[in-house]
């Protein structure tokens, strides 16, 4: 045996009306959203229609919708207006050309108001009356003989704390917001003036659009001077719009703001089912014809005409900047000024994109500041640093030594730089400290031979830090070390330092971790810079072993600093302890001197 | 009495012992005790482990016992276990395989036998024999048998490879086989490794150092060069590969780039005197005693840092090249008569004799 569901039908239209609506304001949308539809089913069947008139009027507050569409018989004003989730809208007109469809819009008005009525005629019927309640209930009545026009007419009532909703400033703002871009006049009459809402076509439609048309529908929409207007267009879903290049950078976090319609009534503020995720940087209007909405009328339905229309619109995205580094590489340096990042996003996902702009993106480069394509006409070899310390570890030196290193630790960088050589005739190379000290220039071998002693001296002194000594000629010359460390050696140390500062249980657990992960033969390395005075000193003095080891692990330390390593506590005794035996050494002649006078 | 339950226990409790020369003990003792108890798949399970402790402490000749005992557990009662097992038996015939012929100790006969097992092991099991065609290849080279090496690696080239194989490996392996053999087809086949997408943990930093000699004598100088910095890099940074060290060492010599040689050698050195794999001990006193032949036409001292275990080790670190040169021969040589005697001929020898011949490779300047 088979039961029905039973249904509390003031508790589904509360439901429907409180909650599946993200705000009361939609009443105004779902209003003109049957109004058009009546209109388009009267002009489907022959008839002549086209017109929208909302009328606010006083004591009590209240609002009447009118439209000359195809109105309903008492049948249907039974069938449709009492029966949740049937829509009046099907038959004779084709569905995909209805804004909506789900037989619910009208319960939106409970929203605002606790009564709605109805009057309504269609062509060859008399007119019906269906009055509404937020309990569930209604009556219908037949008015033979009225003078009623071909259409409906609804009036609500402002339930009290809904009456600002009814003000004719706000309903002008609701309407020109949802029904901007319908195609039928929507005229607002208040105290005997009347104006039309949506006097002006959609720019975005007409064949040929001018930029800086373009950039003036962008300004009035928006209320910005936007850097550059992209037209939009998708044959899946029949999508026509404008996207807008913000003047100013768009943080990656923000929350979208843009204006789309569906059939020109507007469906939300943020294009983010219709744009890719790295669109960030634009806003947008745009109108869709053949996508279908969700029951809430806030979003598009997830399908697969969808997934096309969002394709084509990011291809006519990324088309455009691939035609600005053709047409108007200014245009495109300021945006890329502007939203480098964003443009960085799109290039690793387009590969036409890539080829076309990648040259324009500016890098920080020990040499300066250089596009890509600067660099790549000055070096054979594109150098970089994937991260943000590497880079600074090797800057200084890198730049004495009149190597390009690029700093390619910001997002997007180092994957853009990897994947150069995957698309265009470049040799590119990550490269890290440890690699620019290799490439430093060998002292002979006898000079090699005078150090012996001194780099001995400093294996020793060096040898708690798991740190060993070369001599190495690089500039510049007013730097007497520099501090390297492979990968792995750098993850033991961070990784000590780390046990260090956190002691107890979790200090030893870090411990265990550096230590199996420790390849046993990797140490790092400090390297002596030959060309440096105080260096040389050194060499000439390594028989002094007491001023050779506290020179040594003072410049140990120093050099650890320069590299934006930070000391552990080891590093940091070493390093007063250093200091302080240096002072003494300084000092002592004084102290003899003293003694003897 | 012992229970074969405890000796389980220890068995597990062995294997997550550091490598040591004990726990190679303890496991050996340990498996012994579980076939004693009819504990056939726990001494199945230790002699896995013991094989490895085995290769980490260098000791071929108890690895090749431990293997022994092994395939003879799982031939008595390999039938009742589950088939996953025979996989193990597999990787660890592979294992010993590619480790054992390192080592002149053992004799040519066992590896043969080892080979013909392996063979017949891996066929019955379906698998692909190219472990067994590469490690055969790779003996014949080193034994100097070219023809017969030549032999192994077509078949080996035209088997299809272990699916466990990296992909880069296995290319890198043939290209360091194939350098003996004809240097033009070995540049072109390590060209998808050094340019194009084919790379991994090892290639191509390894592969690098393998062309050194080619490119050398080709005569392509600026490839070599090239290669030289980045080889060298890669050698400084794992100094425990003596037999890569090698070859970059041998370059500095052609090249005169004394100072990178020094230091290499200074950084790999240790490791020559800790237990590793024989034939890359060999290579690497070769291409020292190179070195310090190219150095000693040019100067008669140097100052070095060595290991205490080095037995010219002097403590204020200045050597007489000569003398260094002759040590290094002479090791060299000491090993190359043990493989020589091993494969049954004079290759190791006649190649130590003529080693240095590639100093004339040295491009004259201009």
């Amino acid at each position: 045996m088979t039961h029905k569901f039973q249904v509390n039908l003031g508790g589904i239209i509360e439901l429907l009306s409180n909650h599946l609506y993200g705000t009361p304001e939609v009443y105004v949308r779902e209003l003109l959203q049957n109004g058009v539809d009546a209109i388009t089913a009267r002009r489907a069947a022959g008839g002549d229609a086209g017109h929208i008139r909302i009328s606010l009027l006083d004591a009590p507050t209240r609002l009447v919708f009118e439209d000359d569409g195809i109105g309903l018989t008492e049948d249907e004003v039974h069938r449709f207006l009492a029966t949740i989730g049937e829509s009046s809208k099907r038959g004779a007109v084709n569905q995909k050309d209805l804004l909506g469809q789900f037989g619910i819009g009208l319960l939106s008005c409970f929203v605002v108001s606790d009564e709605i009525m109805v009057m309504t005629r269609a062509d060859s019927s008399d007119a019906v009356e269906w009055r509404g309640k937020v309990d569930g209930t209604y009556s219908v009545s037949a008015r033979a003989g009225a003078e009623s026009p071909i259409g409906t007419r609804v009036e609500l009532v402002a339930k009290r704390g809904a009456e600002a909703l009814f003000s004719a400033a706000k309903v002008n703002e609701l309407v020109t917001r949802y029904g901007g871009l319908l195609p039928y006049p929507i005229e607002v009459v208040h105290r005997g003036g009347s104006t039309i809402a949506n006097a002006e076509p959609p720019v975005f439609r007409r064949a040929v659009i001018e930029r800086s048309t373009a950039l003036a529908y962008g300004k009035q929409m928006f209320g910005e001077d936007f850097l550059d207007a992209i037209v939009l267009r998708s044959e899946p879903g029949d999508v026509a719009g404008l996207a807008f290049v913000r003047p100013t950078a768009a943080s990656p976090g923000a929350k979208r703001s843009d204006r789309v319609y569906l059939k020109g009534m507007l469906l939300g503020d943020s294009a983010a089912d219709l744009l890719p995720a790295w669109a960030g940087f634009v806003r947008c209007v745009v109108d869709a014809r053949d996508l279908r909405p969700t029951a809430s009328r806030e979003a598009f339905y997830q399908d697969e005409m969808l997934d096309t229309a969002r394709e084509q619109l990011a291809r006519a995205l990324r088309d455009h900047f691939g035609k600005l580094a053709i047409t108007d590489e200014h245009a495109l340096n300021n945006i890329i000024h502007v939203h480098g990042t964003w443009l960085k996003a799109m290039c690793l996902e387009d590969d036409a994109l890539f080829r076309a702009i990648v040259d324009w993106f500016p890098f920080e480069t020990t040499l300066g500041l250089l596009t890509l394509g600067e660099l790549r006409r000055r070096e054979p070899i594109v150098r970089y640093s994937p991260t943000v310390d590497g880079y600074r570890q090797v800057a200084q030196v890198a730049a004495a030594e009149g190597l390009a290193i690029v700093n390619a630790g910001y997002i997007h960088d180092a994957e853009l730089l990897a994947k150069l050589p995957t698309l265009i005739d470049a040799r590119v190379e990550a490269v890290s400290v440890d690699d620019i000290v290799h490439a430093f220039e060998d002292v002979a071998l006898a000079e090699l031979d005078a150090a012996h002693e001194m780099l001995r001296t400093a294996d020793v002194a060096l040898r708690p830090f798991r740190c060993i000594a070369e001599l190495k000629c690089f500039s510049p010359e007013t730097l007497p070390v520099m501090y390297a460390a492979s990968q792995r050696a750098a993850f033991r140390r961070e990784g000590k330092r780390t046990a260090e500062a956190a002691g107890g249980l979790w200090g030893s657990v870090l411990d265990r971790v550096v230590e199996a992960n420790d390849g046993g033969d990797d140490d790092a390395r400090i390297v002596f810079n030959h060309r440096n005075p105080l260096v040389r000193r050194l060499i000439e003095h390594a028989h002094d072993r007491g001023l050779l080891h506290h020179t040594i692990r003072a410049l140990y330390t120093h050099a650890l600093m320069l590299g934006h390593h930070p000391l552990g506590v080891a590093e940091l005794t070493a390093m007063n302890e250093s200091l302080v035996g240096l002072v003494e050494l300084a000092t002592l002649p004084l102290a003899v001197g003293k003694a003897k006078a | 009495m012992i229970e074969l339950e405890e000796v389980r226990q220890a068995i597990l409790r062995a294997a997550e012992l550091p490598d040591s020369a004990a726990k190679v003990d303890a496991l050996e003792s340990l498996c012994r005790e579980a076939l004693q108890l009819n504990g056939f798949l726990d001494a199945f399970r230790g002699q896995l482990h013991l094989l490895n402790a085995c290769k980490a402490v260098v000791r071929p000749d108890r690895m090749l016992a431990a293997y022994t005992a092994l395939r003879s557990n799982f031939e008595q009662h390999g039938h009742d276990w589950p088939e996953s097992l025979a996989g193990y038996m597999v990787r660890a015939g592979a294992l010993v395989l590619s480790f054992v012929d390192s080592f002149p100790e053992i004799p040519r006969s066992q590896l043969d036998a080892l080979f013909a097992d392996q063979e017949q092991l891996h066929l019955a099991r379906g698998e692909s024999i190219s472990v067994v065609l590469e490690a055969r290849a790779w003996l014949e080279l080193d034994a100097g048998n070219l023809e017969r090496a030549r032999d192994a690696y077509e078949r080996l080239r035209t088997t299809p490879p272990a699916e466990s194989w990296c992909a880069p490996c296995r290319i890198n392996r043939q290209v360091s086989m194939l350098v003996r053999l004809d240097d033009d087809t070995a540049i072109a086949l390590a060209a998808p490794l050094l340019d194009g997408p084919r790379k991994c943990d090892t290639v191509p930093s390894s592969t690098w150092a393998t062309l050194l000699l080619p490119l050398a004598r080709q005569g392509n100088w600026e490839r070599a060069r090239d290669y030289y910095g980045r080889a060298h890099r890669s050698a400084l940074s794992s100094p425990q590969w003596l037999g890569s060290a090698a070859k970059v060492i041998t370059f500095a010599a052609i090249e005169g780039s004394f100072v990178k040689g020094k230091h290499l050698l200074e950084r790999c050195l240790p490791h020559a005197f800790e237990p590793t794999a024989k034939d890359s001990i060999r290579d690497f006193y070769v291409a020292a005693s190179v070195f310090f032949e190219a150095l000693g036409r040019e100067r008669t001292t140097i100052t070095m840092t060595t290991p205490a275990t080095f037995p010219l080790h002097a403590r204020d670190g200045r050597y007489d090249v000569a003398a260094l040169r002759s040590w290094f021969e002479d090791a060299a040589r000491q090993l190359a008569l043990a493989f020589d005697r091993r494969n049954g001929n004079d290759f190791h020898v006649k190649r130590l004799a003529t080693a240095s011949d590639v100093l004339a490779l040295r491009p004259r300047a201009a």
